[in-house]
């Protein structure tokens, strides 16, 4: 099908104003196109914004002007024009509040209207419609009401929607009206009683008629007649009798009559009319309370636009003293943008609980909690992904943040963490980001590992760590382990163990590029060092120092590495030369002589290596040159020590 | 061997009756019922207080406990008793099947430590109940043994309290299905699931679209249970 160029043109223009606005307008009109009440509060509410606002129609809203706004903020109001079908992307997606003018849930948006056309009692929320808009609703994150009537109809038919922030915003006048009001003589007034003419069912004319008539009232229908005559007339006249057929949620007429002095004749129907800012009999009281309705609405808003979301950190560790594992700067680095920290140590008996403890009582946000295993047991290699889940499940702000204990962030990619949650779209429960792995300490990083890993995400509850259902099994002693394809700690959900869908930066063109580079094409490997300089610009990465010290990390494969994957997979490997993929001799023969050898010449000669299979000096793995800029600064000392 | 019903209520004045008159109901005899109100805002108490006899006993907690240590602590007054077997019964879930207490004796005679029932959900019939694995570790399995739940009372004396406590010490509030079980499933030497259906869950319709904070809360409980494992 042929897209016409006009509407792309259109939506090209409205997508700039979108994306050089902070808060976004959805309404069927706006006041240019028809100046009825619900448009004259939208206006009044736009025109006191402090924030840069842009308008759209709700006709013209597509796909891509929602996705063009994913980090914008949205305003709905009226939105009859609008596409239903794009009410799922918005709930799942944007952020945003909704003003109810009338009672949209209803298809006639009036219960009483529905009643008197159809002649049996409105039902409509039991029907599509009602349950379309009350999600719509509850997928808010708050609600602006006209009147506390409105919202209480809404409530006691969709009790969820008492759960949800909401507060009675009542209808909005602009500064300019209250300017004009001020100059109106309402000293002077006659003997007449106003009729605000209309042709509309509902506002009731022939009801008010009757009723002039039947208590020997001097009245007049007024019609057709400016606003601005219309007040002077209410300054003149003695009072307004305003008796709708239904429930008309905060009429603008009455209010204006009653702050010009009038005597009101109304009816149940007018929603607001109990209410105190409007029953008392001193006008001052209604004139506060609508002069202060841009304010209750932006405070709000200001709340959501500004609101930065709670981060939780977390991570595990198992005696990083001995392991020279760098958790001090990791911790570091996590208290520079997170909320919490919750650390869960598996038992440490070299001094690493104490250093905890010690980072715990100088910052109340670090929790630290000790769970011992036994990391002699068969399967212990499965207690990785169980203590991260447990320090996962202690875990209570928003979002959460895994980082392993060799992990670090730069000082500079705080900001960008907190800005990221600002702005992930609602449906993101997890997102994989950059991390920067090096390989040995002169500068390089390598190309023959995947750039990215899990790392943020919301912190909903069915999110846990584990081994993915379709490689779970069980072993003659009925302890789990894992088929290959997981290291144990992968995002699973909790009453099933399915994988937890998740987002990447990483895309197809990107592995494609890493894998010419590896295959040797320099152009390629250039390439792809300006892609990860491009993501790393804009997301925040976490540097890996599992490989910087090379030396320390073939130490740990021997003394660990070897017997967690055996333990983890369930593989039985006897310590041979042929399952040794660092030397050509058994483990029990490597000396430590041998593993600085290799560890040297690692680093010099290699950009990396994935010890699935041995170790191949003719075969030399490209790396991305870096500078010690790269460093964050938390992670210099132990650099030093290195 | 002897059935005895723990029953954990809180605000159950609406389904207290429909509950004792469905333990009452049993073809067999072999039961007793102790109902445990837990400081309810309504009149749970006095409703309950009906059914009081030689065989239905009803307390009143001067202290809220929740569900999971109102269980532990009543079950564990009779765990020096090689012969009775604990049912728990939540204060808003009833019995649907005349036969419950005799299929109970009936599996326990060949020697299970830990036995369940299918149950169905009020409002869609649905049964998360399910046979599980002789051997496997009850920590790492999708969740099986749900209502109807049972378990020799003297099992309890194998399992530490810790197990029932969050990480601060806490008894568990809310989620405590698994919380119970896992640790007694964990430390039976047999366990067996019977097919058919004994026990009526009701569930609050709304609170499943919308995840309430209670639901969140017991998930947490239940992924802090679980990524644990058994404490010994």
């Amino acid at each position: 099908m042929f897209k016409s160029p006009f509407n792309e043109a259109q939506t090209v223009s409205i997508q700039q104003m979108i994306q050089s606005s902070e808060v976004v307008f959805v309404s069927d009109f706006f006041v240019e196109d028809y100046a009825g009440g619900a448009e004259l509060t939208t206006e009044a509410l736009i025109e006191s914004s402090n924030l840069k606002v842009c308008k759209v129609r709700s006709n013209q809203l597509t796909m891509d002007l929602l996705s063009s706004g994913v980090s914008k903020y949205w305003i709905f109001t009226n939105f009859s024009g609008m596409n239903k079908e794009l009410i799922p992307a918005i709930i799942a997606n944007l952020r945003y509040s909704v003003v109810e003018y009338d009672f949209k849930y209803c298809n006639y948006r009036s219960p009483e209207k529905h009643e008197a056309h159809t002649g049996s009692p409105c039902d409509c929320h039991d029907q599509i419609v009602g349950k379309m808009v009350s999600a719509f609703f509850h997928g808010a994150e708050s609600l602006f009401w006209m009147s506390e009537k409105q919202k209480k109809v809404y409530e006691d038919l969709f009790p969820f929607l008492a759960q949800k922030k909401s507060s009675v915003l009542s209808s909005i006048f602009s500064k300019s009206f209250f300017e004009h009001v001020t100059t109106l003589d309402t000293e002077n007034k006659n003997d007449s009683y106003l009729i605000v003419g209309s042709e509309s069912w509902i506002k009731g004319v022939e009801d008010s008629v009757k009723y002039c008539e039947e208590n020997g009232l001097e009245y007049e229908v007024v019609s057709g007649v400016s606003h601005k005559d219309l007040l002077e007339k209410m300054a003149s006249s003695k009072g307004l009798v305003f008796l709708p057929r239904g429930g008309d949620t905060c009429p603008r007429t009455v209010i204006e009559a009653k702050i010009l002095g009038c005597e009101l004749i109304l009816n149940d129907n007018v929603l607001h009319r109990d209410e105190i800012w409007f029953a008392s009999d001193n006008i001052r009281d209604t004139v506060d309370w609508v002069m202060t309705g841009p304010n209750r609405f932006w405070e709000e808003v200001n709340r959501n636009v500004n609101k930065q979301p709670t981060i939780s950190g977390y991570t595990t560790t198992l005696n990083c003293i001995r392991q020279n594992y760098p958790f001090k700067a990791s911790i570091e680095s996590l208290l520079g943008f997170c909320d919490q920290v919750v650390v869960v140590d598996g038992g440490s008996d070299d001094g690493t609980i104490e250093a905890l403890n010690e980072i715990a009582a100088s910052d109340d946000r670090v929790i630290v909690h000790v769970q011992e295993r036994d990391w002699e047991s068969k399967r212990f290699a499965v207690f990785d992904g169980l203590q991260k889940a447990l320090a996962r499940a202690l875990c209570t702000g928003e979002f959460c943040w895994q980082q392993d204990s060799d992990e670090v962030v730069h000082e500079n990619d705080y900001k960008k963490v907190k800005d990221l949650v600002k702005q992930l779209p609602k449906s993101m429960d997890l997102i994989a980001l950059p991390v920067l792995e090096f390989w040995g300490s002169k500068g390089k990083l390598r190309v023959d590992v995947n750039p990215w890993k899990w790392r943020l995400s919301r912190n909903r509850p069915h999110i846990t760590h584990g081994i993915p259902a379709k490689l779970r099994v069980f072993d003659e002693e009925g302890l789990l382990y894992s088929k290959q394809g997981s290291d144990g700690c992968d995002y699973v959900r909790s009453d099933n163990y399915e994988p937890i869908p998740f987002v990447n930066f990483y895309t197809p063109e990107a592995h494609t590029l890493r894998e010419r580079a590896m295959a040797g094409d320099e152009n390629a490997l250039q390439n792809y060092i300006g892609w990860i300089q491009q993501a790393t610009s804009s997301l925040p990465c976490a540097i890996h120092y599992s490989w910087y010290d090379i030396e320390r990390k073939i130490r740990t494969y021997k003394n660990y590495w070897s017997t967690h994957w055996q333990s983890l997979y369930d593989i039985s490997q006897e310590d041979t030369v042929e399952n040794n993929m660092f030397f050509d001799k058994k483990w029990s023969d490597v000396t430590e002589e041998d593993i600085a050898n290799l560890s040297a010449r690692l680093e010099d000669e290699m950009g990396g290596w994935i010890f699935h299979s041995k170790v191949d000096f003719s075969k030399p793995t490209p790396s991305i040159p870096v500078t010690d800029s790269i460093h964050p600064e938390s992670i210099s000392s132990w650099r030093q020590k290195k | 061997m002897r059935v005895l019903f723990v029953i954990p209520c809180f605000n159950a004045s609406e389904n207290i009756e429909k509950l004792g008159a469905s333990i009452i109901g049993q073809n067999s005899e072999e039961w007793d019922a102790i109902i445990i109100d837990d400081m309810s805002e309504d009149n749970t108490y006095e409703v309950a207080s009906k059914f009081r006899n030689d065989k239905f006993t009803v307390i009143k907690n001067t202290e809220k406990k929740y569900a999971l240590r109102n269980i532990v602590e009543t079950s564990r007054s009779f765990s020096d008793m090689d012969d009775i077997i604990i049912a728990v019964i939540d204060g808003d879930d009833y019995l649907c099947n005349r036969d419950a207490v005799s299929l109970l004796i009936e599996e326990y005679k060949k020697g299970h430590e830990v036995v369940w029932t299918a149950h169905r959900w009020d409002v869609n019939n649905l049964n998360i109940s399910r046979s599980m694995p002789g051997n496997v570790d009850p920590y790492s399995w999708p969740w099986s043994s749900s209502h109807l739940r049972t378990f020799k009372a003297d099992l309890l004396n194998k399992v530490d309290d810790k197990n029932f406590k969050d990480v601060n010490g806490n008894w568990f509030k809310r989620g405590y299905d698994q919380a119970l079980m896992l640790p007694l499933l964990h430390v039976s030497k047999s366990r067996s699931y019977i097919d058919e259906i004994c026990y009526v869950y009701n569930i609050n319709s709304v609170s499943i679209p919308y995840r309430d904070y209670e639901e969140q809360s017991q998930i947490s409980t239940i992924n802090i249970v679980r990524a644990r494992g058994y404490l010994g």
